[in-house]
This record gives C-alpha cells, sequence and structure tokens, in this order.
C-alpha cells in the first residue's frame, strides 16, 4: 500500500507561538481507512486543516500526494454549513464540481451528469430538487457526502459525520461510509470525538490525546491497556459478535 | 394623473427615475447576499463609512488642503466635483479592508465592532454637516441624497459603477454563493474564500457609496434589506428570491417617484422607503394566506 498522505514529527498550529499537535507522525496509505479520535478542543480540526492543505506545519514535514497532485473530498460538520439560503440539493451536489470547472465557466452537462450519479450513489436522488434547509440531519449529511464525491476524490475526509444523530441514522451513514470505502476503493479518514464511532468501521485507528497523536492498527489501538493509559481513565473493551464495544471501567487506570 | 404623466416628460424626473432604477435594480440584488450572509448591520455601517467620507470631503481642512493642492498643481481642479465620492470611497474601501480582516472577531465580538464604526461615522457625519454652511444646497445633497436633484454627471457616475459591479456580480456569481455558503468547503476546492469575500465585499461598498450620493442613506439601507426580506418571504429558490428582490425594488421605484412628481408632492425617497415596506407587508400577508413558507421537514 503507497503512502498517500505523510506526517513526520510535525509541529501542528497557527504560530510557533501557538503550537496545537506536536510531533506529529502518520502516514495514510491510498485505499485506507483512518480513524482519527479525539474529545473537544484537542486539536482534531487542526489536524484536518493541515490534512487538507490549508494549514501548513509550524516545524517538520508533511507531505500530501505520492507525486501528483490528490483531490480531497471534504464533508465539513454539519453545523458549519450555512442553512438560510434556499440552495436545492443538486446545487449544494454540483458545487463538488467547481474545483474542477475553475472561476467565470458555469457547469456543463457531464458535471450536472456526475452531479446525479453521486447523489444516486449516496441514495437520495429523490432529494435532487429539495431544498437544503428543509432536511433532516441524516439527509442533510448525506447531501454533503454526495457533494464531496462529486470531486471524485483521491481521499474522503469526514469531519463529526454522525454527531448528534439518532442512532439509526448514525448507524446509516456508517454503513454508507463503509460501502464507499469497500466498493469504490476510496481513502477514507473519518474524524470523531467518539471511539465507538470508528472502531468497526476504521483499519487503523489515531488517537489525539494531551496535544500529541498515537496511532496503530485496530488490534494495536483497542487494547484496555492502551486506551486506559491514552485517556488517564480505566477503559474496557468488549467484543460484541464480532463487533468491538469501548466502554468506561468502574476504576482509574 | 396626465399632469404627472407629464411630468415623466421631463428631463430631470426622467434622471431621478433613471438613477433611482439603477440603484433599486443593483442594491436589491446585493441585498440578496446581505440578509442571507446576515451582515445588514455590515451594509448598515458601510452606508455611514461612505458618507461620513463625503461629509470629510466639505469639512474646512479637508477644503483647506484641497485648495493648496490645486493651487500647486492646477490640472487637479477638475477632480473638485468628485471630491466627495472620492472620499467617499476611500473610507468605504478602508472599512471594507478592516471589516474582512478573518482576525477581527478574535478578541471582540464582530458585531461590538462595526456597531462601533457605525455609531462613530454616524456621530462624526452629524459633526461635519454641522460645519458645513446651511445654505450650501450641494453639500447638504450630496450628504443627504436628493434623487430628483440628480446630475447628468452623478448620473453617469452611477451607472459606470453600476455596470461594473453587475459584471462582477455575474461573472463571479457562482463563486460568490459558493464562499458566502460555505467558505471552508470552497477553501478545499482551491478558491481563496477570503479573496473572493473581499472582492464581494468591495462590489458592495462601491455600490453604496455611489448610490448614498444621489439616493441617501435611509433609501440605499431599506433597499438593501427590504426586497430581499420580502422576496425570501415568497420564494424558497434562491434564483427567484433575486428576481422577487429585484422586481419588488424597481415596482417600489416607480411607484414611489410617480407618487411623488403627482400633485400630492411627496418627498420622493421616503415615499419609495414607504412604497418598499408597503410591498413588503403584502408579501408576508401573501406568505401567511397562501403558506409559502416553511416548506415540510422530512
Amino acid at each position: 500500500m503507497s503512502s498517500l498522505i505523510e506526517f513526520r514529527d510535525a509541529q501542528l498550529g497557527y504560530s510557533r507561538r501557538n503550537v496545537i499537535l506536536r510531533d506529529v507522525s502518520l502516514e495514510i496509505g491510498r485505499g485506507e481507512f483512518l480513524g482519527l479520535v479525539g474529545p473537544n478542543g484537542s486539536g482534531k480540526t487542526t489536524l484536518i486543516r493541515s490534512l487538507l492543505g490549508l494549514l501548513k506545519p509550524v516545524a517538520g514535514h508533511v507531505r500530501i500526494g505520492d507525486g501528483g497532485e490528490i483531490r480531497f473530498g471534504y464533508v465539513p460538520q454539519r453545523e458549519t454549513v450555512d442553512t438560510m439560503f434556499p440552495i436545492p440539493v443538486e446545487d449544494i451536489v454540483l458545487m463538488g464540481r467547481y474545483g474542477r470547472i475553475g472561476p467565470v465557466k458555469r457547469p456543463g452537462r457531464r458535471d450536472c451528469e456526475i452531479a446525479r450519479k453521486c447523489l444516486a450513489h449516496v441514495g437520495i436522488e429523490h432529494l435532487a430538487r429539495r431544498n437544503y434547509p428543509e432536511l433532516s440531519g441524516g439527509q442533510r449529511q448525506r447531501v454533503l457526502i454526495a457533494r464531496a464525491l462529486a470531486t471524485e476524490p483521491d481521499v474522503l475526509v469526514l469531519d463529526e459525520p454522525t454527531h448528534g444523530m439518532d442512532m439509526p441514522s448514525e448507524h446509516a451513514l456508517l454503513e454508507l461510509v463503509r460501502t464507499l470505502h469497500m466498493e469504490d476503493r476510496l481513502t477514507v479518514v473519518l474524524v470523531s470525538h467518539l471511539l465507538g464511532s470508528v472502531a468497526d468501521s476504521a483499519q487503523r485507528i489515531a488517537i489525539i490525546a494531551e496535544g500529541r497523536l498515537e496511532g496503530g492498527s485496530r488490534a494495536e489501538m483497542l487494547t484496555a491497556e492502551r486506551l486506559s493509559q491514552l485517556y488517564g481513565m480505566d477503559v474496557r473493551v468488549y467484543d460484541l459478535d464480532g463487533r468491538c464495544a469501548v466502554l468506561p471501567g468502574n476504576g482509574r487506570a | 394623473m396626465s399632469e404627472t404623466l407629464a411630468l415623466l416628460n421631463v428631463k430631470f424626473v426622467q434622471d431621478a427615475f433613471k438613477a433611482a432604477l439603477m440603484v433599486a435594480l443593483l442594491c436589491s440584488y446585493l441585498g440578496v447576499f446581505v440578509v442571507l450572509k446576515r451582515i445588514v448591520f455590515v451594509g448598515a455601517a458601510l452606508a455611514e463609512v461612505a458618507s461620513l467620507g463625503a461629509a470629510l470631503a466639505f469639512f474646512t481642512p479637508v477644503v483647506s488642503g484641497f485648495q493648496a493642492l490645486v493651487a500647486a498643481v492646477p490640472a487637479l481642479e477638475p477632480l473638485e466635483h468628485y471630491k466627495p465620492l472620492v472620499l467617499a470611497l476611500g473610507m468605504m474601501l478602508a472599512a471594507v479592508a478592516f471589516f474582512s480582516q478573518p482576525t477581527l472577531s478574535r478578541r471582540l465580538p464582530r458585531e461590538a465592532i462595526i456597531g462601533a464604526a457605525f455609531a462613530g461615522a454616524a456621530g462624526l457625519t452629524v459633526l461635519a454637516l454641522s460645519k458645513v454652511p446651511s445654505q450650501d444646497q450641494h453639500a447638504m445633497d450630496v450628504l443627504t441624497g436628493n434623487i430628483l436633484g440628480v446630475e447628468p454627471l452623478e448620473l453617469a457616475e452611477l451607472a459606470i459603477a453600476g455596470i461594473l459591479v453587475a459584471l462582477v456580480q455575474a461573472l463571479f456569481y457562482k463563486e460568490f454563493v459558493l464562499v458566502s455558503f460555505d467558505p471552508e468547503v470552497a477553501r478545499t476546492l482551491g478558491y481563496q474564500s477570503s479573496r473572493w469575500e473581499l472582492l464581494w465585499y468591495l462590489t458592495l461598498g462601491v455600490m453604496i457609496a455611489v448610490s448614498i450620493h444621489v439616493a441617501g442613506t435611509i433609501l440605499v439601507l431599506a433597499y438593501l434589506v427590504i426586497p430581499p426580506v420580502a422576496g425570501l418571504l415568497l420564494s424558497r429558490r434562491l434564483g427567484m428570491v433575486f428576481a422577487l428582490s429585484v422586481l419588488i425594488g424597481v415596482a417600489a421605484t416607480c411607484a414611489g417617484v410617480l407618487l411623488s412628481v403627482s400633485p400630492a408632492d411627496l418627498p420622493t425617497s421616503p415615499t419609495i422607503v414607504g412604497c418598499l415596506v408597503l410591498l413588503l407587508v403584502l408579501a408576508w400577508l401573501a406568505q401567511k394566506l397562501f403558506a409559502l413558507r416553511p416548506a415540510p421537514r422530512s
């Protein structure tokens, strides 16, 4: 598996005096599913911005792409998307094509066709003419995923996609992301503050705790000992019919 | 009625009509963004800052300074007429550069800073006005706007600025909607959101500065807010909201100018504002009667 993105001893932040994450070393391979977990305010957004190339490292080395330029399909947190604009779903998905179309030019027939296919791919083609603000949380999330897919991305980056969702919606959405990863062989980076959201889907897991990032395979990371050490509390890991459940324990680590 | 229609053939009424329609068309269009981006207060602050710039053109030290400059460089004399516009544009550009700073609201709420600019500009404008000789009608027209007194040169300035703003808005419509709707994703798609935002603010600022020159602060603000709100009440499609906003702005302008030159003899700008408010009330009633919004959530 070739490495598509590489962070080596990177200091990530907004200036030398404002470093949020230190000594970040992380590799993301083509076709990999990485789960990135950390509590609120731990620096997940800083890492995502660096990953997307929006923030240069304060120090260290960050390589994005394996020789050529790579394209990201970014699914931001639903709450950051404006719900005041009365824009139909199909037009929002079409926005994913803007990076390829460039300024001034208008979307062509092929762009519209790709947008329609992406809507169908996430199962919401029937909502194409509906306005985004009128949709439920789960539907909105699917619209944002369809828009990210319309960029024809090398890497799909999802920031807290299940935040604020009920259990059936969360399950359906994670199933969709798993399907996109398995069937389309898409590289996926799923960011969440809940380990449970990524434990069953990701091949590799990276956890941010106290300004540092630690990563490894699921088997390496999802152990009671490792998680208790990282979170500084007693954590239990259970196997429930082949699925992983992470729960807080009763005592201190 | 025939008297009113006859007045429409008079040159100054025709010029007033043209000026009001240009301001209505563009401000009602830009206003849709202003309302949806929740920056009505920024629009108000930019209008006050532009007014302050125009007021400074009549402020004694500025007048003396310009006279000294003309004495040194006589070629600058023809610029005398453009002084209020140039100063209004200059102040507005400085305000746009200041308001569009991404770091503006790190330590203080953005609204508080914009509010301070609004109050400061409004107060200083009144202060500058107090030093303008009361018999200087031209100065008062420039500061408060007098559509019926619009001069051919001002009409030309408005037309040039209007065409430029319309061109930029038409060319970059898709980019302006993208960066307004989702600036973070716009950046991942290769669009520098802050630069596009700055360009959009510049078109708004230029339009406000030249419009205030002929229509006054209150009418320009009314165009920026009332037609878009009425459009949003009547439609759930962004394209249709833009169309309705412009239509409502133009309709109120036609009605307002006709009423003001009718035997009722009403002041033009306030009459147009009155017509805008009436259309807003009608839009609200239509929305209530026909349940146009909100649509059911899925």
